[in-house]
C-alpha cells in the first residue's frame, strides 16, 4: 500500500510530540507540509530510476518548431517522432540556428521544414513570480505538411508536486514508488520537520538524522541524478542485503 | 549484402562515452561519420584495385544549335540559355564571333552560361554551335582516369592522351581545338577547384565531334563521404563484405581516437594496432581477381 498523505502527515506530527491529528496547529500542519514537499522535492531531483521518468505526447503542428511543455523539471530524452523513430540531441542553441548549415551541408540558417532529425530543450526562466521554469523543446528540421500527423514523445521528470495544507485533508495518495515510501521519502520528511520550532525532541534527532543520511545515500546509490551524470558511466548499484 | 551505415556507426560508438550511437548528441555522432569516413577513404586507398576502379560509358553528343541567346559585347556571360550540367567544359561557338568559346560554368535557375572568352560579337540576340568535346559527370569523378578512353565497341581505336594540348592557350592547341571530325585525342582541363570552382576537372577531346560517339573510360573513384543523412536513412556503405570486420570496423575505431566523443579505456594502442593490421590486411589481398594463390611458378606479370 503506498503512502498517503495523511499516513505521512501523522507520522511527521508524532515526531512533534502530537499523537492527535487534530490538536496540530496550523503552525505544525505547515511545518509537515514543509517537510513533504521538500521530500517529495529531493525525491524527484534525484533521476529516472525512482520511477520518475514519464513520456509526454505532443502534437506536432505545420512548420512549428518550438514547443513549450509545461511543469517539467527536466528532459531526460530520448524524443521521438511517431513514438518510434529517435530524434537525435543537439549541444546548444547555435546549432538549431545553423542546423541545415553545420549538419545538412546548406547556406541557410535555420532548417527548411521536413522531417524532424533533432532537439535541443531550452530551460528559460518566465514571468517573476511562482513557478518560473519554461522548457522548450525545439525541433529541426520543423514538421513538413506531408510529415503530419505527427507526434513527438518525450520523456521527461515532472516537476514535484506541491502540497498545501489544505490537501492534507483530502487523504491523497502520494506519487511516490512504495518502495521508497518508508526507506526514502519518510526519513528525508521525518529530518526537515526537526527543523520545525515545534520540534522539541532532543532525544530522538540522532536516531531521526542518522536515518536521513542513510536514505540520502541510498539514494546516491540507487539512482544517479541525470543532470549530473549524464557521461554513460553511473556508479554500479551496490544494493546490499 | 553489406552493412549499413547506422550499423557501421553503431559498432564504432560503442567506444563512445555512452556506447549507444542512438545516446549521442548530433555533433557526436557527426563524429562517429567523420571516424567512418576516414576508416572508409583509408581502406578505398588499401583494397585492390579491382574494388575502386570501373570502366563506364559516356556520350560525346553531337554538335548541338541553340537560338535565341541573349549576348553581350565584350561581356563573358550569355542569358537566356539552359543548358545541363555535363555540358560544362565544351566548345560553344557564337555567330558574330570567329572564335571558338568554352563553357564554363551553367546557371540553369537565373538561365545563363559563363564563357572562357570575352563574346566578340555584337549585343543583341544570337544563336550558338556547342560541340560535345568535353565530358563531366556528376555521378562520376574524373580525376584519376586509366589508361586512354577509347571508342565503345571499336577497342583498336583508342584516343591517345596529348599532354602537348593539355591546357588553353598553348602553341599547338588551335590544330585540334578548332576543327570538327572524329575525336582522335583526350587531356584533361582542370577548372580552379581550390578557387571555389566546379567542376574540379573535365575530359577533353579533339577534335570536337562531328557526330555522337560513345566513349569507354577507365575511372578509379573514391567511396562517397558518408552523411548523417545516409545515418537517418541507413544507407549501405559499399565495401566489399571481407573487409567490413577484420579492416573498416577496426580502421574506423582507431580513427574515431581523435575526436572528443572517444572514450578512453586505457587501450588506445591495441587500438591503434588493431587499426594498422587492418589496413595491412586490405593492403595484403592480390592485386588482381584471377591471381594464383600460390607464389611458386606463378606467371611473370602477376
Amino acid at each position: 500500500m503506498p503512502l498517503t498523505l495523511a499516513a505521512a502527515q501523522s507520522d511527521l506530527l508524532s515526531k512533534l510530540g502530537i499523537e492527535d491529528v487534530s490538536v496540530a496547529t496550523d503552525l505544525m500542519q505547515q511545518d509537515v507540509i514543509i517537510a513533504i514537499n521538500g521530500a517529495m522535492q529531493t525525491l524527484q531531483s534525484a533521476g529516472e530510476d525512482y520511477f520518475t521518468r514519464q513520456k509526454l505526447l505532443l502534437t506536432l503542428g505545420v512548420g512549428t518548431s518550438v514547443y513549450s511543455i509545461a511543469g517539467v523539471q527536466a528532459v531526460l530524452g530520448p524524443v521521438r517522432l511517431n513514438d518510434s523513430i529517435p530524434l537525435r540531441a543537439l549541444e546548444s542553441r547555435g546549432e538549431i540556428d545553423q542546423f541545415d548549415r553545420i549538419f545538412l551541408g546548406g547556406t541557410d540558417y535555420g532548417s527548411i521544414a521536413g522531417t524532424p532529425m533533432a532537439y535541443w530543450v531550452e530551460y528559460l526562466r518566465q514571468g517573476s513570480a511562482g513557478n518560473i521554469q519554461q522548457v522548450n523543446i525545439w525541433l529541426a528540421p520543423p514538421t513538413a505538411a506531408s510529415v503530419l500527423p505527427a507526434t513527438l514523445a518525450v520523456e521527461v521528470v515532472d516537476a514535484a508536486t506541491s502540497y498545501s495544507a489544505a490537501d492534507l485533508a483530502t487523504n491523497a495518495l502520494l506519487p511516490i514508488s512504495q518502495n521508497y515510501g518508508e526507506s526514502i521519502f519518510l526519513p528525508i520528511a521525518r529530518y526537515l520537520i526537526t527543523r520545525s520550532s515545534q520540534f522539541s525532541r532532543p532525544d530522538i534527532l540522532a536516531g531521526l538524522t542518522a536515518d536521513y543520511q542513510s536514505a540520502m545515500q541510498r539514494l546516491g546509490l540507487f539512482g544517479g541524478f541525470p543532470n549530473v551524470d549524464q557521461s554513460g558511466t553511473k556508479p554500479p548499484r551496490k544494493v546490499q542485503a | 549484402m553489406s552493412i549499413s551505415t547506422v550499423q557501421l556507426a553503431a559498432r564504432v560508438a560503442r567506444r563512445s562515452r555512452t556506447g549507444d550511437v542512438t545516446r549521442l548528441s548530433m555533433s557526436e555522432q557527426e563524429d562517429v561519420i567523420a571516424a567512418c569516413n576516414g576508416a572508409l577513404q583509408r581502406l578505398f586507398n588499401a583494397l585492390p584495385a579491382y574494388f575502386k576502379e570501373q570502366t563506364q560509358g559516356f556520350l560525346l553528343p553531337a554538335p548541338q544549335i541553340i537560338q535565341g541567346i541573349g549576348a553581350i559585347q565584350y561581356g563573358v556571360t550569355l542569358t537566356g540559355i539552359v543548358l545541363a550540367a555535363n555540358q560544362i567544359g565544351q566548345t560553344i561557338v557564337l555567330d558574330g564571333d570567329q572564335g571558338w568559346n568554352q563553357i564554363m560554368a551553367i546557371d540553369p535557375i537565373a538561365q545563363t552560361v559563363s564563357l572562357l572568352n570575352p563574346f566578340m560579337g555584337p549585343t543583341g540576340t544570337t544563336s550558338a554551335t556547342i560541340y560535345g568535346n568535353a565530358l563531366y559527370s556528376t555521378d562520376y569523378p574524373f580525376d584519376r582516369i586509366i589508361g586512354n578512353p577509347i571508342f565503345a565497341n571499336a577497342a583498336l581505336t583508342p584516343l591517345m592522351r596529348t599532354d602537348m594540348i593539355r591546357a588553353n592557350g598553348n602553341d599547338a592547341s588551335w590544330i585540334f581545338q578548332q576543327s570538327v571530325g572524329q575525336p582522335q585525342a583526350w587531356w584533361t582541363q582542370v577548372f580552379g577547384e581550390s578557387q571555389g570552382k566546379t567542376p574540379l576537372v573535365v575530359l577533353r577531346f579533339a577534335p570536337a565531334p562531328d557526330q555522337a560517339y560513345a566513349v569507354n573510360v577507365r575511372l578509379a573513384f573514391w567511396p562517397r563521404l558518408l552523411t548523417l543523412t545516409d545515418l537517418q536513412s541507413a544507407r549501405p556503405v559499399f565495401v566489399p563484405d571481407q573487409f567490413i570486420h577484420p579492416s573498416l570496423i577496426p580502421m574506423a575505431i582507431q580513427e574515431f581516437m581523435q575526436y572528443p566523443s572517444f572514450l578512453s579505456r586505457k587501450d588506445e594502442k591495441q587500438v591503434d594496432q588493431k587499426g594498422k593490421e587492418g589496413e595491412k590486411w586490405a593492403k595484403d589481398q592480390l592485386g588482381q581477381i584471377g591471381v594464383p594463390n600460390n607464389r611458386i611458378y606463378t606467371p611473370v606479370g602477376y
